[in-house]
Formats: structure tokens, C-alpha cells, sequence
């Protein structure tokens, strides 16, 4: 696996590399992330182009969190984190001193692996963000805009000044993702949204994703592969530290180039 | 089921007689509490109610005047209530937004480093005898007070107050503290992946969904105000007045009940009697407000379940 280098965008026979017409949001050249002295990925390269929808696949352990928290900087908060190489967004270099981490995330958001509305009511989750980001315009709308985005509106229209913490899980995990979308972002980084949801719940998550697939650049983390399969245009497979292949979704899960990538998309391994 | 099979699963005496016994030890310790308390209240209900006898309860609660100690006595507890609420308030006033300041530093800003610096000097802070704040107030914060504004008496209840304050100041932030560190920290990530600067993540996430705790450490703080003793009798004087203005000696209720406690009244007088009264309402109050802090903690709790 060596550089995804730029091309069109259908899927290739037998490159090891995504073929990308478009613009990469974010451009990682050997990056190295780690804390302390642990390394947890060494020397990655890979493009999240804009607008797709890429997958980070790969066991639990190997570091899916540590590089899509980089992308937004919110590994800042972990006192021990390293890191080494480069990693741009949109050109700029992600930890220039000068880059103020704030103005990056309200750029790219993120959703969490659980649920975590705040204990405010549905409607102030979502208008939070935007009003301390001093949005001028009208907030319920904006709301409201955000929450249909989010395929939650039907659900919650009549009780939107009801404790968003009296939602199901699933609801909530939506309520997350139309509290990132008011941001308006670019880029919405999502870590094993699905992880702790019912199938339906999941699969109401996935109908939603689709609907924000060429609007959004999207980067999810998943630890289920047919998810990775059915929703995602590129899909990276990290292992004991490496980046084994990144290439398109189809590629990947039907024509891996690696042994270890068949093995563990197959389900043999471990 | 054979006998050897009995055997096996058979009771053990000492076993029982062990477990037994500890569950007797600790419920003595635990009954012991409570008759404790049943006792204090026993008393006091006892002694106040001879004290009524004397004087009716509405003289008591409505009066303006508290001179149990002339002739004729006058048993108005109101101007002891106004000390009281002066130490209470004054106190509240400053050491509340210090604390819960103090509690955001620690909990949202400071690093470990600092926070293992910071902590421990509260709780020096907490330690310090009492009395040793009455004299500080006496000797310092009095002369003080006196050189800004030169009007302040010898005795005052803002030195009490001031006082006070230093006092609880460590209960407030260490409560405050507790409170915002049970505030999960996926709500901050939340909050700051929404590019909330640490000051938006505090006041606008981690203190209000910390705010059944810090209303409750708040009470609490006060109910412990009230109930100071010591550093009020020798800061605030003991003349009870009915006044608003803190740079006048005024009496709390501990500081009557110190004052006569310590000697001049014989056992059976009315004015001896009028102590228990006094104390009865202090408790009452400090009762009250221990339960209101209950009942905004029990809201706290459901928040997060
Ligand atoms: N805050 C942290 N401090 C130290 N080590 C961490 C921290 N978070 C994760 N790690 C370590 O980094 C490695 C990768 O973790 P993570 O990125 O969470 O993996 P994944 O999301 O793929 O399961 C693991 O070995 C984990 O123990
Ligand atoms: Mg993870």
C-alpha cells in the first residue's frame, strides 16, 4: 500500500489506491499517532475526498478513533497524544500553531460512539452550537431545517421543549447527528455511530447517512462490515498499526488486493 | 440427599455466630445515631416547651425585642434571626461565587498539577479551628474594615460574615467540585466538538447540568453558616439588633445560646429555658434546609438516568 494517487472516480480493477476525481478534504502523509510512547498508527497516507462517504474498518484496538479524532483535533484533550507527519485539511496543515482547533471543529463535526444529548430540552440541543457560534439567523428554523435533515423531525415536532434525554437511544443518536448538522459543517466525522443501537435504530441511521451522502464529506468508523459495505463510496482497513488498503467500498469487500484485507472483511481472523 | 452430601452443605455455627455478630455490632453503632438524635430533639422539645409556657409562641416568633436578661424580659426572637440571616446572607454572598468559581477552575481549567496544588489548601482551609477565625476577625479583618470605613463598630457582622465565608468556602468548592466532575465528560467532547470554547463548554454545559448539585452544596453551605458559632460570638458581638446594616455589632442565635450557655443564667429561669427555644428554631431551620438539599439532589440524580 503505498499513495492513493488522484484519478477518476469509478472504481479501477486492481489499484491498490482509491480512484478520486474530487478534492480531499483531508490529506494525511505519513502520520504517525500515538500516546506517550505507544505508537498506535504508524506512518499512514490516505485522502478522505470531499463528499464521499469513507469507512474506516479494522479490529477494535488498531486505532480508528485515534486518526478520526485527529481529524478534528479533539485528541487535544488527551495529554499524552503524539503525533508525527502531516495531516491537511483542505491544504492547511491540521496542527498549525496558528490554526485555532474551535473554528476547525465547528467545520467538522462529530458524532459519538454514544448517544450524548446534553440535559437540555430536544430543541436547545440542537440551536446550542449555533447560538454560542453567534448564528444570526432564525434558530427554531434552523432547527427545524436540521432536525428534518436528521430524519427526527417527524418524531419530535410535537415536543420539541420535552428533555431530549426522554428519547430512545436511536432517537438520540439522530438528535446528535441534527445538533452536528445545525453547524452547518463541512465534514462530519462519525465514530461507531451505530454501535449501541437496535437494528432499526441502525438502520434508520444508515437511511439517514445516504440522504446526506454528497452534501457532506463523511468519515465513518465501523466495526460492522456490512454497514461499511452498504453505505460507504471508500473504505481504509487499518490493522496492527497500518493502513493495509484503502480503495473503493466495492473494491475492497469483493476484490481485496491483500490477504489480510480478505481475511478480515471475510471474517477470518483473530 | 446422602449425609455426606449434608455434611458438605451443612451451616457453620462459627460462621453464623461471626456474621451475626457484626451485623450486631454495626446496628448498634447505627441505632446509637438515632437515639441520639431522638435525644437531642427530646430534649429540646422538652425544655422549649416550658419555655412556652412562659412566653407564647407568637411573642416569640413576631417580637422585635430580645433582652431575656432584663426585668421585665422581652422574648422577641427576631433580632437573633436578622443576625442570624446577616452572617448567612453576607456569608453566602461572597463565599457561593467564589467557591463555585474556585469548583469551574478546578473541575474545567486547571491541570492536574494545579488541581493537586489547589486541593489540598482548601481542606487546610477547612480544618483551621473556628476560634482561630473568631481572632482573625477580631485582629484583622475588624481593623480592616475599620481603617476603609471608620464608622464599622468594634463588633460587626461583617467581619462575622467575611469570616464565615472563608470558612465554608472550602465545603462550596469541594461540593461544587464533586458535582461538576459528575457531569460526564461526553457531554464536554460533545460540547466542544461543536466548537465550544472551554468557557462555553462550562457555563453553558458542565454547570447547568451540574446545578441540582451545586444548588444543593449551596444550602448546604448556608444550613453550616447558620449554625457557626464560635467565630461569629467573637467577631459579631452580642448585642441582638434589629438592623440590616453589617458594620453594626449584632447577636446570631449561636452566638445568644454560646454567650448564655457559658455561665450567667441558673438552670430553670425562663432565661435559661429561652436558649432551648432558641436552639429548637435553629434546628428546625438547619433541618429544613438539609432536606430541601435533599430534595434538590434527588433531582440531580434522575437527570443523568
Ligand atoms: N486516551 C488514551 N490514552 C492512552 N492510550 C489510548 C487512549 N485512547 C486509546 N488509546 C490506545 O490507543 C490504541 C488505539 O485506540 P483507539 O483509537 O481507541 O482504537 P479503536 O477505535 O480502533 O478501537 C489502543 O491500544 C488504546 O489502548
Ligand atoms: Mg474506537
Amino acid at each position: 500500500m503505498t499513495d492513493a494517487a488522484p484519478g477518476p472516480t469509478q472504481p479501477t480493477e486492481g489499484r491498490a489506491g482509491p480512484d478520486v476525481q474530487v478534492e480531499a478534504a483531508f490529506t494525511c502523509r505519513g502520520l504517525t499517532l500515538g500516546y506517550g510512547d505507544h505508537v498506535v498508527v504508524r506512518d499512514l497516507d490516505l485522502e478522505f475526498p470531499e463528499k464521499r462517504i469513507t469507512a474506516i474498518i479494522g479490529p477494535s484496538g488498531c486505532g480508528k478513533s485515534t486518526l478520526v479524532r485527529t481529524l478534528n483535533r479533539m485528541n487535544d484533550f488527551i495529554p499524552s497524544f503524539t503525533k508525527a507527519g502531516t495531516c491537511l485539511y483542505r491544504g492547511v496543515e491540521l496542527y498549525d500553531p496558528s490554526l485555532d482547533p474551535v473554528l476547525l471543529r465547528r467545520q467538522v463535526g462529530m458524532v459519538f460512539q454514544k448517544p450524548n444529548p446534553f440535559p437540555k430540552t430536544i430543541l436547545q440541543n440542537v440551536t446550542w452550537g449555533p447560538m454560542i457560534n453567534g448564528y444570526t439567523g432564525d434558530l427554531r428554523e434552523l432547527a427545524v431545517e436540521s432536525l428534518q435533515k436528521a430524519a427526527l423531525w417527524g418524531e419530535v415536532a410535537a415536543r420539541l421543549d420535552q428533555p431530549a434525554l426522554s428519547l430512545s437511544g436511536g432517537q438520540q443518536q439522530r438528535l446528535c447527528i441534527a445538533r452536528t448538522l445545525a453547524m452547518q459543517p463541512d465534514v462530519i466525522l462519525m465514530d461507531e455511530p451505530c454501535s449501541s443501537l437496535d437494528p432499526v435504530s441502525t438502520s434508520r441511521i444508515e437511511e439517514l447517512m445516504d440522504s446526506l451522502r454528497e452534501r457532506y464529506t463523511i468519515v465513518i468508523v465501523t466495526h460492522n462490515m456490512q454497514q461499511a459495505a452498504r453505505i460507504s463510496d471508500l473504505t481504509a482497513f487499518l490493522e496492527g498499526g497500518d493502513l493495509v488498503e484503502f480503495g473503493d467500498t466495492d473494491q475492497i469487500f469483493t476484490r481485496p488486493l491483500y490477504k489480510r484485507t480478505e481475511d478480515y472483511v471475510t471474517g477470518r481472523f483473530g | 440427599m446422602t449425609a455426606t452430601q449434608l455434611d458438605a452443605l451443612r451451616k457453620s455455627s462459627t460462621r453464623q455466630w461471626k456474621e451475626g455478630s457484626i451485623h450486631g455490632v454495626l446496628m448498634t453503632s447505627a441505632l446509637l445515631s438515632i437515639l441520639t438524635t431522638v435525644g437531642v430533639v427530646a430534649v429540646l422539645a422538652a425544655e422549649s416547651s416550658t419555655f412556652f409556657r412562659e412566653v407564647s409562641p407568637v411573642e416569640f416568633l413576631t417580637g422585635t425585642k430580645w433582652t431575656p436578661l432584663f426585668d421585665p424580659p422581652s422574648h422577641g426572637v427576631l433580632p437573633l434571626l436578622c443576625g442570624t440571616g446577616l452572617i448567612a446572607v453576607g456569608s453566602g454572598i461572597l463565599a457561593l461565587p467564589i467557591g463555585l468559581a474556585i469548583a469551574v477552575y478546578l473541575s474545567e481549567m486547571a491541570n492536574r498539577r494545579r488541581r493537586r496544588i489547589v486541593k489540598p489548601m482548601l481542606e487546610v482551609l477547612a480544618g483551621i479551628p473556628t476560634v482561630v477565625y473568631g481572632y482573625f476577625a477580631l485582629t484583622f479583618v475588624t481593623p480592616c474594615l475599620r481603617w476603609l470605613i471608620p464608622s464599622t463598630e468594634v463588633f460587626n457582622a461583617a467581619a462575622g460574615a467575611i469570616v464565615v465565608a472563608i470558612m465554608i468556602l472550602p465545603m462550596v468548592a469541594s461540593l461544587c467540585d464533586d458535582s461538576l466532575q459528575a457531569v460526564p465528560a461526553s457531554l464536554r467532547q460533545a460540547a466542544y466538538s461543536l466548537g465550544a470554547t472551554p468557557r462555553e463548554v462550562s457555563v453553558g454545559i458542565v454547570v447547568p447540568g451540574a446545578l441540582s448539585g451545586i444548588l444543593a452544596s449551596f444550602v448546604l453551605a448556608l444550613s453550616r453558616a447558620i449554625g457557626e458559632t464560635m467565630a461569629v460570638t467573637l467577631a459579631a458581638g452580642a448585642t441582638p439588633r434589629l438592623t440590616l446594616n453589617p458594620l453594626e455589632s449584632i447577636q446570631t442565635m449561636t452566638a445568644f445560646m454560646a454567650q448564655v450557655s457559658s455561665g450567667d443564667a441558673p438552670s430553670g429561669t425562663s432565661q435559661y429555658n429561652s436558649i432551648f427555644a432558641v436552639g429548637f428554631l435553629l434546628f428546625a431551620i438547619t433541618l429544613f434546609m438539609n432536606w430541601l438539599a435533599q430534595r434538590v439532589l434527588h433531582r440531580f440524580r434522575e437527570a443523568y438516568e
